[in-house]
């Protein structure tokens, strides 16, 4: 019991540390880029349309080196498999090509990242639950099979809506760029949080076995 | 539950109490609690013995099969 209490103490804290680095540190990396591509706007009066976590492949017909590297100037080849981009238009542009059809998309796009950033936090709370209950040495609980479900239901939802998301991503981003060097890869299956979903589903039905057979261990007499 | 558990009968036919045989087969009174209102899922040779030994009756005595009516 000792060693199931301290990995779940190690484990709450290398999760919280490992949120902090990724949701917090990006939100403020986020507003940073935010904040100096406001700048940028307002002094060469252009407006600014925002792509993230575009899948790139190079296209290698012809090797150009992209870069030098500052310790010896040899030349540097960069090969990004995932950016954001920021494409510039003079102000005004972006806003007079958009229809209806083309709003109503925008915020269903929205609606689906609002949906995705509640859905985690939701999952995130049914976790730390689940993670406090071990500690408390309560295991077989009816209640954390349940929150298992919940969170591996969850995950198989956000793997269609991260679908949904990184496909109209997808279509934006094509519609509005295309680079020389790059082809915008067509990857857009949320594999991660499928198989996540999957996983854990699986082990909860093994939960579900392991604590029926306790329940029944329990009442042998 | 077609097995049923009449221990509360026989404990009445010796005059003893839930405690003093709990004492005596080291079973602790919740679970013999259990067993007698035939909430249990098991019971172990090892427990069953040790009841017909204090109880000075046969298996048979304790438990019954009795098929259900919905059957």
């Amino acid at each position: 019991m000792k060693r199931l209490k301290f990995l779940c103490s190690f484990l709450l804290i290398c999760f919280f540390v490992a949120l902090f680095q990724d949701v917090v540190m990006s939100a403020l990396q986020g507003f940073n880029l935010g904040y100096n591509l406001a700048g940028y706007e307002i002094e060469h009066a252009l407006q600014s349309e925002s792509f993230t976590s575009v899948s790139l492949e190079p296209k290698y017909n012809a090797i150009v080196p992209t870069d030098v590297n500052q310790k010896d100037g040899s030349p540097l080849l960069i090969v990004p498999q995932e950016a954001s981009l920021v494409v510039f238009r003079p102000a005004g542009d972006i806003d007079a090509e958009a229809s209806w059809g083309d709003t109503a998309l925008q915020v269903f796009h929205i609606i689906v990242s609002l949906l995705i950033c509640g859905g985690f936090v939701f999952l995130l709370v049914v976790f730390v639950k689940i993670i406090v209950s071990f500690h408390r040495s309560q295991i077989f609980d009816e209640r954390n099979i349940r929150r298992f479900r919940i969170i591996g239901i969850g995950f198989l939802v956000l793997a269609l809506l991260g679908t949904i998301y990184n496909g109209m991503e997808l279509f934006f981003v094509n519609r509005a760029i295309e680079l020389a060097d790059y082809t915008i890869s067509a990857r857009f299956i949320d594999w991660d949080d499928l198989i996540i979903g999957l996983i854990i589903l699986l082990m909860n039905e093994v939960l579900q076995i392991a604590t029926q057979m306790k329940n029944e261990h329990d009442l042998t007499i | 539950m077609p097995i049923v558990v009449n221990l509360d009968v026989v404990m009445a036919k010796r005059k003893i109490s839930l405690n003093e045989l709990s004492e005596k087969v080291d079973v602790t009174p919740a679970n013999l609690s259990i067993l007698k209102t035939g909430k249990a899922k098991a019971v172990r040779f090892s427990t069953l013995e040790a009841l017909c030994e204090v109880l000075r009756c046969q298996p048979g005595d304790i438990l019954a099969y009795e098929k259900d009516k919905n059957e």
